[in-house]
């Protein structure tokens, strides 16, 4: 369904933004041309950005969403509704889901309307040659009649910051680390407002994994960024003074996981991911008090299935006519 | 096959700019020839029809039961350690890689044995990744090229085809699920809704064709669960609908929407045809998927010596190999031929260009290629 909002396209207001932001809560779509507002005024927003963003404490980090829309409403729920908290998305917001045109409008109306409470960095599939794989693109096309939407929102995937760094203490990236990068600087002189390039310091911080029993550095079996070990994770820490590392990019069935030694966090808030895993899901929830301590997580289940009703049935055309 | 040196497998599909090569190779075309072969082979068939299996079948289905007996013999390790997948998966994979050798050589005849250096790599990349504990349609891909090239070698005939397909590739998928239960493998690339599975293509294909001309099951059929459980014995596809009904929650048409999607399409003939299109379309040409994809002398990456412009001209002057008269064989083989040849050659010229052009506009002094990898 879609709404149309009687106000200019070029006007964003608080009032135009907290009524897009109630359509988009209720898992509406909202028209492309106001699609195309929000894209312009949440670039605005994100080119003032760093390409690691500084961010005080409380703040409550999260991991892939995934389109997963109504699981994302339930990480509201158990973490708080922003603003009344603030919160670091470790990016993957789109592909494999069933809504992730929904959920990325949502965290682009939030990011308007409150841009000092939310912050959304950039994930390996915030990309358009990922997205034209993995989905995005064609639920774009499913829901708009066109891959215009799918372009704006690409436009947008080039300006999300890379990293942040949370008090000065806690790193955190979607992937992880990169044997090219040792220092904050050489992030900060990356020119990030590009497609993920397939490799460099860019794509490693993007794609990388950390991997128990790895000596350094190794070969991704994704074909993108490396495998690295403790040593290399402590490495960076040292280098830069940082408690921990924060990342989210791999699968968790307990929704969160530690690593050397609690060095480095993986959250992930995609619960029962691709409908079959029945993992659960996990946010950090990160206060001035807690962040010399251990991590602290708050765990939540997949949204309860309410009648969502049936879509109507388009088998895709270029295969099935 | 005298003339031939048998090397190690190796990737050639680095970049997306390798896709081109790789849509007009030899191993593209024989291996598609051969997809149809196989689902020529299988119309209207079910899978419980009899057939007649060699020794030689026989011994690869025992191989098969052998690793399924691995699989339940390796003791799963504490979930307490994991991040998702169980990581006796690895010892699985240990065993596999060290065992695969002897394996095929007890099973294969012996004039073939100097191939075993490109065969096992296809045989041990079929079950899934060791590192990341994962199973996705590439290594489903790389158990058929494996069968591809048994029948290049002339380890089995095209009057196998039949067997191919619905007693070792049903055999594998039965090991795969068995693997992927046991060691919770995570899906692998899984584009999610968007795609007919997580794990599998094929059987959807083969499936598919196997229901053409059934008097009592429409594509609409597979929405009900008790049809899909009380026929899931008689082809692939129902088979592949019932473990997804086994292994996922929430609504079938939002898990499952691209099948929710096809369930809408008249024919199974037409079902048929549009999952050939889909598989080159979201699988063989996607950098993703087959980057991981190895090439031998068998598998060749060389440039297929039938330009496509020439089989789409005159298709009827195409030599086609002979078969088994099969219900609605002919119609199920030429009109997928005929627009997979279509497709194949506008796709991958717009496709390429529209990545060059796109890459170029937006960095036009970049001269990196852009990025793709398995997610």
């Amino acid at each position: 369904m879609l709404e149309e909002d009687a106000a200019g396209p070029d006007q964003l207001g608080p009032n135009d933004l907290d009524r897009q932001i109630e359509i988009a809560m209720r898992c509406e779509l909202i028209c492309e041309t106001q699609v195309k507002s929000i894209c312009a005024k949440v670039r605005e927003i994100l080119i003032e950005e760093a390409n690691v963003q500084v961010i005080d404490t409380p703040v409550t980090i999260c991991g892939d969403i995934h389109g997963q829309f109504h699981d994302l409403m339930e990480l509201f729920r158990v973490g708080g509704s922003p603003p009344n908290t603030n919160y670091l998305f470790l990016g993957d917001y789109v592909d494999r889901g069933y809504n992730s045109v929904e959920t990325f409008i949502l965290l682009m109306l939030l990011k308007c309307r409150y841009p000092d409470r939310i912050t959304l960095i950039r994930g390996n599939h915030e990309s358009r040659q990922i997205t034209q794989v993995y989905g995005f693109y064609d639920e774009c096309v499913r829901k708009y009649g066109s891959g215009q939407v799918w372009k704006h929102c690409t436009e947008i995937f080039d300006y999300l910051s890379l990293a942040a760094v949370i008090d000065g203490k806690l790193f955190c990236v979607h992937g992880g680390l990169s044997p090219s990068i040792a220092t904050l600087d050489q992030i900060r002189v990356l020119d990030r407002k590009i497609e993920v390039p397939h490799e460099g310091p860019m794509c490693d911080l993007l794609w990388s994994d950390p991997e128990e029993g790895c000596s350094g550095w190794g070969i991704s079996p994704r074909g993108a960024g490396y495998l690295f070990g403790g040593d290399a994770a402590e490495l960076f820490c040292e280098n830069n003074d940082f408690l921990r590392i924060c990342r989210a990019h791999q699968l968790v069935m307990e929704g969160y996981k530690l690593h050397f030694r609690k060095r480095v966090v993986t959250v992930w808030s995609a619960p029962n991911y691709c409908y079959r895993c029945g993992n659960v899901a996990a946010i950090m929830e990160v206060t001035e008090e807690n962040i010399d301590s251990d991590p602290v997580f708050e765990v939540f289940e997949a949204a309860t299935v309410e009648n969502r009703g049936e879509p109507k049935k388009q088998p895709i055309a270029q295969y099935f006519l | 096959m005298a003339e031939n040196s048998y090397k190690p497998p190796e990737k050639m599909i680095k970049n997306v700019f390798d896709l081109n090569p790789w849509y007009f190779s030899k191993a593209y075309e024989e291996y598609l020839a051969f997809l149809h072969r196989l689902n020529d082979s299988v119309v209207g068939v079910h899978t419980t029809a009899d057939m007649r299996c060699t020794d030689l079948v026989i011994s690869f289905i025992d191989m098969l039961d052998k690793l399924e007996k691995w699989a339940e013999e390796i003791p799963l390790e504490d979930v307490s350690e994991q991040r998702f997948g169980n990581k006796a998966y690895r010892k699985f994979y240990e065993k596999l890689c060290k065992e695969s050798p002897d394996l095929l050589a007890s099973v294969l005849p012996e004039n073939v044995h100097d191939a075993l250096v490109e065969l096992v790599p296809y045989f041990t990349e079929s079950f899934g990744n060791a590192t990341r504990i994962d199973y996705g349609s590439g290594h489903e891909a790389n158990f058929l090229i494996l069968l591809f090239c048994l029948q290049k070698l002339g380890v089995f005939t095209e009057n196998d085809d039949k067997v191919l397909v619905l007693r070792i590739f049903n055999k594998y998928l039965r090991v795969c699920r068995h693997l992927q239960t046991r060691f919770k493998m995570e899906p692998a690339g899984s584009r999610g809704v968007h795609a007919i599975d997580d794990f599998q293509f094929a059987p959807f294909i083969f499936g598919s064709a196997q229901l053409i001309g059934s008097k009592s099951i429409v594509p609409d059929s597979y929405l009900k669960k008790n049809i899909v459980e009380t026929h899931a014995h008689t082809s692939l596809f129902l088979d592949c609908v019932n473990f997804i009904n086994q292994t996922k929650t929430g609504p079938f048409h939002e898990h499952s929407n691209q099948l929710w999607n096809i369930s809408a399409v008249p024919h199974w003939k037409k079902v048929n045809s549009g999952m050939f299109k889909m598989y080159e379309g979201e699988v063989l040409k996607k950098f993703p998927v087959v980057q991981h994809m190895m090439f031998g002398s068998l598998f060749s990456f060389d440039r297929s010596e039938h330009p496509r412009e020439s089989m789409e001209d005159a298709p009827s002057q195409d030599p086609m190999p002979p078969r088994a008269p099969a219900q609605h064989g002919m119609f199920a083989f030429k009109i997928p031929s005929a627009a997979n040849t279509s497709t194949v050659h506008s796709s991958s010229v717009v496709e390429s260009g529209d990545l060059r052009r796109l890459h170029s506009e937006k960095h036009p002094n970049e001269h990196c290629p852009p990025p793709m990898a398995d997610a």
